[in-house]
């Protein structure tokens, strides 16, 4: 009877902490999968097998001491497996449709915010750099950028400013229109 | 690059990494002369905010609902779960272990296994200051270590290290050719040796790689050694402003010569694209030819990893994001293949050959895996084994009688591990030496085994594996 209260002692306690990390970080995590992968289904089948993954780790004794980095290196890998999957007509269908989309009457009128502009410039933005930049822009150092996407430094820099930039050219261009 | 291009680039570099002082004098120094750069810096940060507040939306309650349930899930049913495995794991393991201790008896005493080896951390690091090795590879009785330090002022210069045995290392004083560049892999063929690396401007960058005659030659090697300069090659990799520039990461060295392979990148096009593989070949490291990206067997691959084996060359890498192996008998010509055996969620990022064998390593849903071929063309998966569970496979090298591969937990520690066969492999304990800290790169020498990694602030962090209990 000790034995099994200390079990489930243990048990409760890893339950805590990852419905902790799953309240600090689901709404930071969901966002970037649905900002990488452009479809909601498919960032909350994501988002799941990520935290599922915790739960597995967590039950085998290897409960990540950065959670928070963890869970977004196994989405990063998921999103990346995933594209992997995808046909290529798909991809450049979604890409297709997204411009089309943009050019709509409706959404020219909500593309003169900000918010909307920046959002259709990562849309349009490659899912490796886009992901470096929702990655940047999500708290994480050009370095930790880095070591999450496993490229150098030097390449991770290269990328961001790629993104920085073209989001930049595409804000000017909605501005100027 | 114009200066307010550098300046651009600089800007939003300093948006993401810590600005050298060099950098930040530049900045400081430009954005009061130019009304336009100032503007364009302060849309990047606007930019930059309006980013970091974008909307973000919480997860549906689907989710929190399945990982309560999963939580809920009876540990019993877990214990079944790997019971059963473990169960199994254990009597292989029992296995394994009397079939090691049978190998022990049979192997000379002089070949170390690297998991027998005791590790401790390299003891004086002061010949590396703040710099990080990218790759180590034997040559003849010496260790060469290639990589970059940081420099005051800003910048960084490429750097190269020796060693006799793997634990005493020193500095060659002759780095003065790799100024505002990191190197990033070496190879040697005859008694010529070739460095890959790049050049390192803020914002982007070029391949390139520097040749010596007398490299294999030196001790002690210093810049007054005419035989040991550092010569940059006479094709030069800098594909100039608007052009498809390639990137190499990897070099192998083999019969024909040396080969390098990469991915060719747009640079001016909307968000940048991959073109295609990057591969050339040079017979004496200074002239070099190279495929086009567009080619049939090229277009759309990146190569992560080169080797050269008794079939020759292999790169591994992907075509849109598919696991690809490319072949060539003299690095001139490239065939492609995507393995069956290869699953289509699976990365492959570095391959090396042995006497009998190529070993590609990656990983695939959160675990490392490891492919063994011994013609490169037709590949078998090395079986799943919890020692390969929970993290990615980077590199492998062959270490003269043991694959080494290594790489990073998905926690984010450094983890290696050796194999004889690239079938069956076993995780290196060298304890918490890289807690925090993948490993980038192995190299033996003697009985010797030395990593190197870099810690999250880029720090070095290096291990020296001893056959003996005392290291």
């Amino acid at each position: 009877v000790r034995l099994e209260r200390v079990v489930d002692a243990a048990e409760t306690h890893l339950a805590e902490r990852i419905v902790a990390a799953y309240d600090a970080e689901e709404r930071d995590l969901f966002s970037f999968a649905l900002a990488v992968t452009h479809e909601p289904t498919a960032a909350e089948d994501l988002v799941s097998e990520a935290f599922l993954r915790l739960v597995r780790e967590a039950r085998a004794g290897r409960f990540p001491d950065n959670p928070r980095a963890w869970l977004f290196r196994v989405t990063i890998n998921l999103a990346r497996s995933r594209a992997r999957r995808r046909l290529v007509a798909e991809r450049w269908r979604s890409f297709f449709v997204n411009r089309d989309t943009a050019r709509s009457p409706e959404d020219a009128l909500v593309g003169r915010e900000r918010g909307a502009v920046l959002q259709s410039a990562l849309d349009a933005l490659p899912t490796e750099v886009r992901m470096a930049l929702l990655l940047a822009t999500d708290g994480h150092s050009g370095r930790e950028v880095a070591a999450l996407l496993g490229r150098s430094e030097g390449a991770t820099r290269t990328l961001l400013w790629r993104a920085r930039r073209d989001v930049r050219s595409r804000i000017e261009a909605e501005e100027i229109e | 690059v114009n200066e307010h291009q550098r300046f651009r680039a600089l800007a939003a570099a300093a948006l993401d990494f810590d600005s050298t002082p060099a950098e930040a004098r530049l900045l400081a120094d430009h954005v009061t002369a130019c009304i336009a750069c100032r503007r364009y810096e302060a849309a990047l940060r606007a930019d930059d905010v309006l980013a970091r507040s974008r909307r973000r939306t919480h997860a549906p309650e689907a989710i929190r609902l399945a990982l309560v349930a999963e939580i809920e899930r009876p540990a019993s049913r877990y214990v079944r779960d790997w019971l059963v495995p473990a169960a199994g794991a254990a009597l292989v393991a029992i296995a394994l272990l009397l079939a090691w201790g049978l190998a022990l008896r049979l192997t000379p005493a002089n070949v170390a296994h690297p998991a027998r080896l005791t590790w401790s951390p390299l003891g004086d690091t002061s010949p590396f200051g703040n710099g990080t090795v990218a790759d180590v590879a034997a040559s003849g009785s010496r260790l060469t270590a290639v990589g970059s330090i940081s420099v005051n002022g800003g910048g960084r210069v490429g750097a190269i290290w020796t060693s006799t045995d793997g634990r005493s290392w020193t500095k060659a004083s002759d780095d003065s050719a790799f100024r505002d560049a990191v190197l990033l892999a070496v190879a040697f063929h005859g008694t010529t040796t070739v460095v890959l690396g790049e050049h390192w401007v803020s914002g982007g960058g070029w391949s390139d790689v520097w040749v010596s005659p007398g490299w294999l030659a030196c001790n002690p090697c210093t810049a007054s050694q005419p035989a040991v300069a550092w010569m940059t090659p006479a094709t030069s990799f800098f594909a100039g402003v608007g052009s498809a520039q390639t990137y190499y990461n990897a070099i192998a060295a083999g019969k024909p010569g040396f080969v390098i392979a990469g991915t060719a990148w747009t640079v001016d096009t909307y968000g940048g694209s991959i073109v295609g593989a990057g591969a050339s070949s040079s017979a004496d490291g200074s002239t070099w030819t190279s495929e086009a990206p567009t080619s049939a067997a090229l277009v759309g691959g990146t190569m992560g990893g080169v080797a050269a084996g008794r079939e020759g060359f292999v790169a591994v890498g992907d075509i849109g994001l598919a696991p690809t192996v490319w072949t060539s008998q003299t690095g001139q010509s490239w065939q492609r293949l995507q393995p069956a055996s290869m699953s289509a969620t699976a990365s492959i990022r570095d391959v090396a050959a042995g006497p009998g064998e190529y070993v590609a390593v990656g990983d695939d849903g959160g675990d490392a895996e490891a492919w063994v071929s011994a013609d490169g063309q037709t590949w078998q998966p090395a079986p799943r084994s919890s020692d390969l569970a929970g993290a990615r496979m980077m590199h492998v090298a062959w270490l003269g009688h043991e694959f080494v591969a290594t790489g990073q937990t998905s926690a984010g520690d450094g983890i290696a591990w050796a194999s004889t066969d690239g079938q069956s492999w076993i995780r290196l304990d060298t304890g918490a030496i890289f807690a925090g800290s993948p490993i980038q790169t192995a190299a033996a020498i003697d009985t010797r085994v030395v990593l190197f990694g870099a810690d999250a602030s880029g720090r070095l962090v290096a291990a020296v594996g001893d056959p003996s209990s005392q290291p």
